[in-house]
């Protein structure tokens, strides 16, 4: 992982509107204690990180699509990034740990706008 | 000459009750994979209720300036509505819990470490009318 590769996050269908996906896509919940799950784009790629996810998260609305942030972009928001092979092996987190409600808002738009910058990575077409 | 036929006035792609109809179809759970990856397949994401919905669809309705500019419209896991506005360097959140009908703002400048959070009761009309001199400001000036 360098400071170039792109961190893959998944985009609910709901929390798409008019083109535009939410600032919640980036945001863990404090169920999550701060832990953003992405996929490690040197490891798969965005079309391959979304067919992994409809494989294993059985949730009723499959992701609309996939956008990325840097590994720089977290680090220049104070965000560290951590790979976590143990829960699949391209598994990765976005730690926001140890910040108030207020700096995860922040950072989690700022890491929206650099996503939203970069555009869609991935779309499936649904026929 | 013929009258031209009469047709409905097309909505704004932003219509707040209409984007609010769309989450009534929505389970618990609907938020499953978005959470921490250790926990996918265990449900997430709460529902919002229906009476909630009616609830924010009638204050916006009555309430919300219809010239005002209209934000981005979200389902929050925790069963409550996220409105996003963004002008600029503005960007604004306002989250509402449709069970104490309160709505938490948050604005910051993406361009300075300038931010302003304020709890706002949106079951009192003074509070839209704050929202919508806030958000009718910034998106004249977006800065």
């Amino acid at each position: 992982m360098t400071p170039e590769t792109l961190l893959h996050r998944m985009v609910h269908p709901t929390w798409l509107q008019n083109g535009l996906p939410t600032s919640q896509t980036f945001r863990p919940t404090p169920k999550d204690a701060g832990r953003l799950s992405v996929y490690d784009g040197s490891q798969i790629s965005p079309r391959d990180a979304w067919l992994h996810f409809i494989r294993i998260a059985p949730g009723e609305h499959s992701p609309v699509g996939v956008i990325a942030v840097s590994v720089a972009e977290c680090l220049h928001s104070g965000l560290p990034v951590q790979p976590d092979p143990a829960t699949f092996p391209e598994h990765t987190l976005i730690a926001f740990t140890g910040l108030s409600k207020n700096q995860i808002r922040r950072k989690a738009g700022d890491l929206t706008d650099a996503a939203n910058a970069r555009g869609w990575q991935f779309r499936p077409v649904i026929v | 000459m013929a009258t031209p036929p009469q047709t409905e006035k097309a909505l704004h792609p932003l219509d707040v009750p209409t984007r609010l109809d769309e989450f009534r179809a929505l389970r618990d759970g609907w938020a499953d994979g978005m959470q921490y990856a250790g926990d996918w397949g265990n449900g997430y994401g709460k529902a919002p209720s229906p009476a909630g919905l009616d609830w924010l669809a009638a204050a916006f309705i009555r309430h919300y300036p219809p010239d005002a500019p209209l934000p981005h419209t979200y389902p929050t896991p925790e069963g409550g509505i996220q409105m996003e506005w963004s002008y600029g360097s503005n960007a604004i959140t306002l989250e509402i819990d449709l069970a104490t009908r309160r709505g938490e703002w948050f604005w910051y400048a993406r361009n300075s470490a300038a931010e302003q959070e304020k709890d706002l009761d949106l079951a009192d009309a003074a509070a839209w009318a704050w929202l919508a001199g806030e958000i009718s400001r910034m998106a004249e000036c977006p800065g």
